[in-house]
């Protein structure tokens, strides 16, 4: 049976593959970064940490670069550079097209409050 | 002063592939003051403490050689997680004292990966069934072919047992096996649903190891029947030497019994320094069933032990049933497998049925005898100089 890849990123996967762009990291630093980022919003449990990671280096999102004492260190890779692309893409288009429904249903309130006077 | 046990045994009373109810069922012991220790198989070990309302979690192994990565294990421990075990190759298991300790898992669809992986895993592992399955099916087949033509005979053969006992087992493992499948591919369903799945954390429950043990009485059974199947005997001379009494060339036989050597080697013949081998099997219809194998030289009475003597050539099948009804039926059955034989019934006043049939083979004359007395039936194949015809007497001796 051919491996299931990654469709569709979570809200915990987006923010892991975010915390690659800027600088390598370690798992604790992947924690805080989510922590500080999204100022506790997303919560992010060692295990749910440790298979995203797994996940993410089976996909070759991340590599393992560096393992120092009880420090693993990873980077991002192009294919997770893309992958985090896109799903910054997608995002903007939901919102985007969230924010033009916003701005239809003030327009149409608007319409039909000036042709009933009020 | 009473003394407080210190540690504690426990049989896993829930299925090891629900992950939610086994960390149900580890709470509910920590509630009682019993904190695992570690796990051997089904048999858990836990160590008595001060009761607590205590978290635990499994976590999916990844890694094959069963081992978690101290630089997890850290993380984890910085998150209010200890690491108290492995189970098997099939999770770790953890436990938190902190109420405030986050979830281990916060995603349900990323921890929805970890247990599709399980569930893989759980499908390599179905081969073990289908080996059953297999082995089943040839055992059907064999009744298929061969019980639906002598089905007493079937019921009394030493695998008897050993066959009813394997398909309860064979019943027992694939029936579990496909609901462990079940739990696991709905528990992962529901995680990818996005909705979390844990343990009950107020729930009062009895569990009962019941279950779990008279599944390991039938294995212990298989196991003790199976061995009972081997049989159980040795060389002829050594158990006539113990008094036992049974169908043997030492009875039929005018001369004295030589084992058999090979000529231009001089080497012991088949049955090795014994003219051959009895074995005793085991059923619980029948008080006795035996079967004897013998080749050996006949020295007539009177020549000289270097002289070459005729060889003669004997395997023997007898059946003492627990039931008189039985009897006959098996009578019946060895002769209908000897289908190619035409038996002559020859009036004995020592037995009830006595047919006699022979066949000229390569290797000489052939009788084929099987006799019936009481619940005693026995089925002789002999190649030699005697008449078996006359024998009906001696016979009777060797089967008291």
């Amino acid at each position: 049976m051919a491996k299931k890849t990654l469709e569709l990123l979570t809200e915990s996967m987006f923010y892991v593959l975010m915390s690659f762009r800027e600088s390598v990291r370690c798992g604790t630093e992947i924690a805080e970064f989510v922590s500080n980022k999204t100022k506790g919003r997303v919560k992010l449990g060692p295990g749910t940490l440790y298979t995203i990671l797994g996940k993410f280096e089976e996909e070759h999102f991340i590599r393992e670069i560096q393992v120092e004492g009880r420090k693993r260190t990873y980077e991002i890779t192009e294919k997770g550079r893309q992958a985090y692309e896109g799903e910054v893409n997608r995002l903007r288009a939901c919102l985007a097209d969230a924010e033009s429904e916003g701005r239809y249903e003030a327009d149409k309130k608007r319409t039909f409050g000036e042709a009933s006077g009020q | 002063m009473k003394r407080i046990k210190k540690e504690h045994l426990e049989r896993l009373p829930v299925n090891e592939n629900n992950i939610t109810e086994v960390e149900t069922w580890l709470q509910h012991m920590a509630a009682r003051g019993y904190f695992l220790d570690e796990t051997v198989g089904k048999w858990w070990y836990f160590k008595k403490r001060e009761p607590k309302a205590v978290r635990y979690r499994l976590e999916i192994m990844e890694e094959k050689d069963g081992w978690f990565p101290p630089e997890k294990r850290g993380d984890y421990e910085n998150s209010g997680w200890q690491y108290v075990t492995a189970h098997g190759d099939r999770y770790h298991i953890f436990m938190s004292e902190e109420p405030q300790a986050e979830e281990l898992h916060t995603d349900p669809i990323v921890r929805s990966i970890q247990i599709s992986k399980y569930e893989k895993r759980m499908r390599r592992n179905f081969a073990m069934p289908f080996v059953l399955v297999l082995n089943y099916y040839f055992c059907i087949r064999r009744f298929l072919l061969e019980g639906w033509r002598s089905p007493v005979l079937w019921t009394v053969n030493s695998d008897m047992p050993l066959f009813l006992m394997m398909t309860v087992i064979s019943v027992y493992v694939i029936v579990r096996s496909i609901r462990d499948m079940q739990t696991v591919r709905r528990l992962r369903r529901t995680l990818e649903q996005g909705e979390d799945v844990l343990p009950e954390e107020k729930e009062e429950r009895h569990y009962s190891a019941a279950a779990g043990y008279a599944i390991l009485g039938v294995f212990v059974l298989a196991a003790f029947f199976f061995l009972r199947s081997l049989g159980e005997g040795g060389p002829i001379e050594q158990q006539l030497g113990y008094g036992e009494k049974f169908p043997a060339l030492q009875f039929l036989e005018e001369g004295e019994i030589r084992p058999v050597v090979d000529e231009e080697s001089e080497e012991p013949g088949l049955f090795g320094e014994s003219s051959g081998t009895v074995y005793h099997y085991k059923n619980p219809l029948l008080k006795e069933h035996l079967t004897v194998e013998q080749e050996a030289r006949i020295l007539p009475h009177g020549v000289e032990a270097d002289e070459e003597g005729p060889t003669a050539r004997l395997y023997a099948e007898v059946y003492e049933t627990r039931f008189a009804f039985l009897a006959p039926h098996i009578s019946r059955e060895l002769k209908a497998n000897c289908s190619d034989l035409t038996f002559y019934s020859l009036p004995q006043e020592e037995f009830e049925e006595y047919y006699l049939a022979v066949k000229d083979t390569s290797e000489g004359k052939e009788q084929t005898l099987i006799a019936r007395s009481g619940t005693c039936v026995c089925m002789i194949r002999y190649r030699g100089q005697e008449d078996l015809a006359e024998k009906a007497e001696t016979l009777r001796t060797a089967l008291e």
